[in-house]
């Protein structure tokens, strides 16, 4: 397991439990050493990172370093308080509870109206509004190529094996590391040119002690390297997406491949592999849209952590999309100087491979059409509206005379109303999804999409409210119906189901927007540079 | 030649050849001159026809408008009463909406032309492609009963997708010797057409079909073509598999100079990943033969790409870990000491990374 993995998992699990932080004495404050690894010159020490571990906690610490050297430099080891397989364990069981938590936490916030957080950036309106507001200017230039974030992890990427720690130290040599001959200089880096705007993969691979299976340990060979890992996951979503079926058929093979030994060699032919299927799928679709797509579609975290974020908000009562989005991506980048400057909006090819990678991370529930109301009575009040309509037709082939309906009773609605509870369930989980897609676009496009990410959720959220909370007055009409002659009722139900469709398939609409809007943005940013 | 005779004779000039690679700029020549004629004098279905050429060659090209293209053709048979040809031209339209990128246009396209597409056996193959667009159910056969005959010239290319469809349609349904068969009749038709930079593609992937299937032995020919005939990124893809092959084999006077190469190549494109893939595969084919090569091939390779802007982090990892096989090699001659950044001598130990 990779330390990026596990550090993540840490500070999920740390989230949940709420650790008490450890108290150390030490001679630098946790505030002076916080400062020092997340400043701009910083030399992320082990001694550093020890210290602070002392005075933070493990999980804290891993957040931190994350936030400095993700993508980007070594992995530090934060020294693991529990099993591997035990936290797996944990982990799943938490998916599980989350889950059914949220379930109930998205049904009861969802009539509710929420006081409007921060900003004041318009939003609401139909799926289709957050195009023309968050879209880009048509007339402008092209956005280029971000060359910040290949800087950045260039830059960072210098400090080579001086940084590294063996990952197989015991306790005893931790005050030791080792380094090795000088590396040749590194140039300053230059605007990015050919196959290096397909970074999509390239910035997963930065870290040489991670990808060099020098002395393995035996459990370690139980999971696949993280460098595997995040290649075939790149397979994965090509495989499925790919316009260009020669990226599709590349994208099947990535992983593990015949060569020379070592995992580096491994490692190395799944990237370059992954570039290249990158590369064809851009001779047909634009390359910053191509690059952009593997990368949302690589942040596999996203969605875990827009889940762990939507579970806190649950417990503050503050369950929303663009509150999920805050806590998630809480004290992670700087906040936004002001707007980025947008490029023009990318052409329908690129905007399905967007829309086809934040599908790839947020993996969306499907939403059930509504069921329809019983219109016979089948003699059994546990049949649904389904078993009870063919039941009636049996019935009346068979010249069995059914029980007639004057009355709408209770049992009638129950498929309904069922339905209803499904819609504002399915409403509450896509303020979730909403909020992991912006996740993932925030991680791929950088921190000046803060504010234009945030207004597209606070828009979303509005909406799906306002579908929760129609579909609950629907629900409330049909009530006050129950002992109405069924002649008397019978238009309103039709009036029901059809309203229930409509909101419905309003809910998809709202959905497919939202992630359009968020990969879009994405797409277009420039980083601010 | 009166004006209609010159319309029809580039309609039928238009039919005569499919649009592969070499063919495309004249069919653009050809359809900007039957613009002209039936604009001196219209012709309602060789309108039609060429709307239909237009299209499937804007498809080809990737081009957006193919999707509009074929809206219009549909709106013109339908205007003419002609039903065969407004079903094939949506179910064309469907196909261009879902390759480029709007599936859910397409399918709400996709449920009328399907339909109206059963009474019209001849537009069968049309129907299988938006299906395979689609990954709708019937997609392979649909193709299967389409390609049993060949059809006319003007068909080629849309078989030789329909092959490629059928390829990857059996694929994902666990038939892939079938699928294996389908690659390489397209791969042929390609050849045959000739368009050698497609025809370089299908048997690209044909060979990844095999390497996945775990036959090496039967991929290894079809590599060796790309790596002859095909463009840059499919050269460097088969190049850097071929070298992987030779390794695994240990036959390092294949690998050698098949990584060499696509070194050059990755440099060239500044591809890193493929940069480093291709070096690490030299330094272990040199190492095969000279065990200190290995590490000087590295490291040569490492100041290269740090040149250029490039950290090498891959070419770092392979140096690691042949440090640690040599420490883990107590035969070997003792390496020059290992030093902590004080300059002193870190003790030897059996665990960890030099």
């Amino acid at each position: 397991m990779s330390n990026t993995s596990r550090q993540a998992r840490r500070e999920l699990v740390a989230e949940l439990q709420k650790k008490a932080p450890e108290v150390v004495p030490d001679k630098k404050t946790a505030q002076e050493l916080q400062q020092e690894i997340q400043g701009p010159d910083s030399q992320v020490s082990p001694e550093n990172a020890r210290a602070l571990a002392s005075q933070v906690g493990n999980a804290a610490l891993a957040k931190m370093l994350r936030d400095v050297g993700r993508q980007e430099g070594p992995a530090i080891e934060v020294e693991q308080v529990e099993e591997q397989e035990q936290e797996e364990e944990q982990e799943q069981e938490e998916d599980e509870g989350w889950d059914e938590g949220l379930e109930a936490a998205f049904s009861s916030s969802m009539g509710a109206p929420q006081s409007s957080g921060q900003g004041t950036e318009a939003g609401g309106g139909g799926g289709a509004d957050f195009d023309q507001q968050f879209g880009g200017d048509d007339d402008a230039d092209p956005p280029p190529v971000n060359p910040k974030r290949r800087a950045f992890r260039r830059a960072h990427a210098q400090t080579g094996f001086g940084m590294a720690q063996d990952k197989l130290k015991n306790d005893e040599e931790d005050d030791e590391h080792i380094t090795l001959d000088e590396l040749p200089p590194l140039n300053r880096p230059e605007a990015p040119q050919g196959d290096e705007r397909l970074d999509a993969i390239w910035g997963w691979l930065q870290d040489p002690v991670e990808h060099a299976d020098c002395d393995p340990e035996p459990e370690d060979l139980t999971l696949a390297p993280e460098g595997l890992v995040v290649a075939m996951e790149l397979g994965q979503f090509l495989s499925g997406a790919a316009q260009d079926p020669l990226a599709r058929a590349l994208g099947r093979l990535l992983g593990p491949s015949a060569g020379g030994p070592g995992l580096a060699a491994q490692v190395a032919r799944a990237g370059a592999l992954g570039t290249l299927a990158l590369a064809f799928e851009a001779e047909g679709v634009e390359l910053p849209a191509v690059n952009q797509a593997a990368t949302i579609a690589l942040e596999r975290d996203a969605r875990r952590q827009g889940r762990a974020a939507a579970h806190i908000c649950a417990q503050r009562s503050r369950l929303a999309a663009h509150f999920i989005f805050d806590e998630a991506v809480r004290g992670e980048l700087p906040p936004t100087p002001g707007r980025a400057a947008r490029g023009p909006a990318p052409g329908r090819r690129a905007q399905g491979l967007l829309d086809a990678a934040i599908d790839h991370v947020v993996k969306p529930w499907p939403v059930r059409p509504p069921l329809s109301v019983a219109r016979a009575h089948s003699g059994d009040l546990t049949a649904d509206a389904d078993t009870a309509s063919v039941d009636a037709f049996l019935n009346e082939l068979l010249g069995q005379g059914e029980e007639a309906l004057s009355h709408l009773e209770p049992d009638q609605l129950q498929p309904l109303i069922d339905s209803i509870e499904t819609l504002v369930g399915s409403a509450g989980r896509a303020q979730a999804e909403s909020a992991c897609a912006a996740i993932a676009a925030l991680r791929a496009a950088g921190a000046p999409v803060q504010a234009r990410l945030r207004a597209i959720l606070r828009a979303v959220d509005e909406e799906l409210r306002e579908i929760a909370r129609e579909s609950i007055r629907v629900g409330r009409r049909l009530e006050n119906l129950v002992g109405e002659p069924m002649d008397e009722v019978e238009p309103s139900l039709y009036d029901a189901e059809a309203a229930l469709r409509r909101w419905s398939e309003r809910l998809l609409l709202v959905r497919e927007s939202c992630f359009g809007a968020v990969g879009r943005v994405a797409l277009t940013a420039t980083g601010g540079a | 030649m009166s004006e209609p005779q010159t319309a029809a004779a580039l309609a039928a000039a238009l039919d005569a050849q499919a649009p592969f690679g070499p063919a495309l700029a004249q069919l653009a020549e050809l359809d900007a001159a039957l613009v002209q004629a039936l604009g001196r004098a219209p012709d309602a279905p060789l309108a039609l026809r060429a709307l239909l050429r237009r299209g499937e060659r804007q498809l080809v090209l990737g081009q957006e408008e193919a999707a509009a293209t074929f809206a219009e053709a549909a709106r013109r048979a339908m205007a003419l009463g002609d039903a065969e040809a407004d079903a094939h031209a949506r179910l064309w339209c469907v196909r261009a909406l879902a390759e480029l990128g709007s599936v859910a246009d397409a399918r709400a396209l996709m449920e009328r032309a399907d339909r109206d597409a059963e009474h019209f056996p001849t537009i069968e193959l049309t129907r299988g492609l938006a299906r395979a667009a689609l990954r709708a159910e019937g997609a392979a056969s649909s193709l299967e009963r389409a390609l049993r005959e060949t059809g006319p010239e003007r068909r080629r290319r849309e078989e030789h997708d329909g092959w490629l469809a059928l390829g990857e349609a059996l694929e994902r349904d666990a038939r892939w010797r079938e699928a294996d068969a389908a690659y390489a009749r397209a791969q042929a038709l390609a050849r045959g057409a000739p368009d050698p930079a497609l025809a370089a593609r299908d048997a690209l992937i044909r060979a990844l079909s095999l390497l996945r299937h775990g036959m090496p032995r039967q991929a290894a020919p079809l590599l060796s073509v790309v790596w002859s005939e095909g463009a840059d990124t499919t050269r460097l893809t088969a190049g850097l598999l071929l070298s992987g092959l030779a390794l695994a084999e240990g036959d390092s006077r294949r690998a050698g100079p098949l990584a060499a190469s696509c070194q050059a190549l990755a440099r060239e494109r500044r591809s890193w990943l493929a940069y480093a893939a291709a070096t690490i595969d030299l330094a272990t084919a040199r190492g095969l033969d000279d065990p200190d090569a290995e590490a000087a091939t590295l490291r040569e390779a490492l100041a290269e790409c740090r040149a250029m802007g490039e950290p090498g982090a891959l070419l770092q990892s392979r140096l690691l870990e042949l440090r640690g096989q040599r420490r883990q090699r107590p035969e070997e001659p003792q390496d020059a000491p290992v030093t902590d950044e004080g300059g002193a001598a870190v003790e030897d130990d059996d665990d960890g990374v030099g």
